[in-house]
């Protein structure tokens, strides 16, 4: 575990953040988050929310397939990253630490949700996330977005349709039926299907 | 490095994003992952993928305002929390402050004004400027209440004060393609166009036109002078008449002197200029401005360039152009058109 210096006017003297100094010059679009973070952690993570906080909840709902879930992901990964100052160790860009991290929360949300272990490496501590070259395997989470696809994909389009409805939009049982003109038993009956092959999905190897 | 991963590109890795991958390419990207550049490259993609391919649009203010409430509301909390361990799934618990209650009445008074003006002052986007945007194949023409004129190409958008323009306040966000023609103030007050890549365009009255996309700002420079600003430069650049500046996405600045006016580079007319440049970059500028998905399968034909000056009535007839100039085929599919090498 890195203990964290509870003072704040320290972080400038001895944190990674000025890559730009190190004499190498790399194709770097973040030098100025970087910059705004040296003088204002607030600042620079702001930033960070403005340019990343859309496409990281995309990505986050490739996984989870819930709009409201994928944004309290998200939410929660800058809270985290303010809250234990992440930012002061991010090894090369914001932007892997950032999609990696969403991949990897999106992975502990759905297994508590299926309640199983799903075959991507294991649990990351925040240690190995920050550094650049870590073996976390990017290629098995598209590997499971694409799982979780096919089996939404192979559902039949009327049980596709409520599942999406309730899932993704977050509507209610009772409106998707009002709306859709179907009985709240049949409802219910297609996202308790959905669920299961969703899941199924889940633990599948 | 190159030798021994030759054939990653970012249609590979998009189409590995689409799920469109092979066996075999997934092996490649994976072994690419475990280079540093690999990793980089990966994520940058995966940002770029989904910014194209986004799958809704979550709420960016709401979620902005909640997570400076966060900050400002509990900063002490942080202050004394942050040598704990914060579990990243469990919400912050409340640490026991005892002085803190008897003061915070005061406090809460205090936050909540300071969230309201936080508030207001992250809203001040909706109020306080206003947002003109084009779409594919749209331009906009906007005249500024110092007298200055904009010509907003396709897919762009101008952001600008919405009030009081002209007095210390004339500067602009561009994103996208646009033709200045600003307007000298008596008082000699300068206007300011900033690009999403830290560019600054500073000028008194001249003519000029900017393109600011994803991968470079160019600075087309018609009459008067332009003193240009990036982060990068260490000192500002001067423009004379007919100089374009580039500012590409490796941050490197590039002066040429176009010398025929005729040349230039209009952003609004449907006049494309290519000097050698590759078909991957023209796919990527369809893309940009008219939002088309033009998908080469060979790699070889990434590469390949065109020089020319063409002028298209629909980028079907520039592709169709192009296509006939370099003997290759065009297919038309459901999310826009694919080159190809024609079949012998």
């Amino acid at each position: 575990m890195v203990t964290l210096n509870p003072d704040k006017d320290d972080k400038n003297a001895d944190t990674p953040l000025s890559l730009d100094n190190d004499g190498v010059i790399r194709p770097d679009d973040e030098i100025l988050i970087r910059r705004a973070f040296v003088a204002d952690a607030y600042q620079g993570c702001d930033l960070l929310f403005r340019r990343y906080y859309q496409p990281l909840c995309s990505q986050a709902v490739r996984f989870v397939y819930d709009k409201a879930v994928a944004e309290d992901i998200v939410a929660e990964l800058f809270k985290t990253f303010w809250q234990k100052r992440i930012f002061e160790r991010i090894e090369y860009t914001y932007r892997a630490y950032l999609y990696r991290a969403v991949r990897h929360n999106c992975l502990l949300y759905l297994q508590r949700e299926a309640k199983t272990t799903i075959s991507v490496e294991q649990y990351l501590t925040e240690e190995l996330l920050v550094q650049a070259s870590h073996p976390s395997d990017q290629v098995q989470f598209d590997e499971l977005a694409e799982r979780i696809d096919k089996v939404i994909l192979a559902l039949s389009p009327s049980v596709r349709r409520v599942f999406l409805l309730s899932r993704f939009e977050g509507r209610k049982n009772q409106e998707i039926a009002n709306e859709l003109h179907i009985s709240l038993k049949t409802v219910e009956a297609h996202l308790t299907k959905a669920l299961t092959v969703f899941r199924k999905a889940l633990s599948h190897e | 490095m190159n030798e021994s991963h030759p054939q990653i590109t970012k249609e590979m890795v998009f189409a590995h994003f689409a799920h469109r991958s092979t066996s075999m390419e997934r092996q490649q990207i994976e072994n690419w992952l475990n280079t540093n550049e690999g990793a980089e490259a990966y994520f940058t993609y995966l940002d770029e993928w989904e910014r194209q391919f986004p799958q809704f649009q979550a709420d960016l203010d709401g979620a902005r305002a909640d997570f400076a409430r966060l900050v400002h509301g509990k900063d002490e909390c942080v202050l004394i929390k942050s040598n704990q361990e914060i579990s990243p799934v469990n919400p912050v618990s409340e640490t026991v402050r005892p002085h803190w209650q008897r003061i915070k009445g005061f406090l809460s008074a205090a936050a909540a004004s300071a969230i309201l003006i936080i508030g207001i002052w992250l809203a001040k986007d909706l109020w306080y400027y206003k947002n003109m945007s084009t779409r594919n194949e749209q331009t906009l023409s906007i005249h500024l209440n110092d007298g200055s004129q904009v010509q907003l190409g396709a897919n762009s958008s101008l952001k600008y004060p919405r009030f009081w323009f002209g007095e210390n306040t004339r500067y602009v966000w561009l994103v996208g393609d646009a033709e200045f023609n600003v307007t000298h103030l008596p008082n000699a007050e300068r206007f300011i166009v900033y690009t999403p890549d830290q560019t600054a365009i500073e000028v008194l009255g001249t003519k000029f036109i900017v393109s600011s996309r994803q991968k470079f700002t160019k600075v087309f420079l018609k009459t008067g002078s332009i003193r240009l600003t990036n982060p990068m430069a260490s000192k500002p650049l001067m423009l004379k008449p007919g100089d374009q500046v580039t500012v590409s996405d490796e941050k490197r600045i590039q002066k040429e002197t176009i010398p025929h006016l005729a040349d230039e580079p209009k952003s609004q007319s449907r006049k494309f200029m290519f000097k050698n440049t590759s078909l991957k970059e023209v796919a990527e500028q369809l893309n940009n401005v008219y939002g088309i998905n033009v998908r080469i399968i060979q790699p070889e034909l990434l590469t390949r360039t065109v020089s020319g000056t063409f002028q298209a009535e629909s980028t079907l007839d520039l592709l169709e152009a192009v296509c006939e100039m370099m003997e290759l085929e065009l297919i038309q599919t459901a999310d826009g058109y694919t080159l190809q090498k024609p079949k012998q």
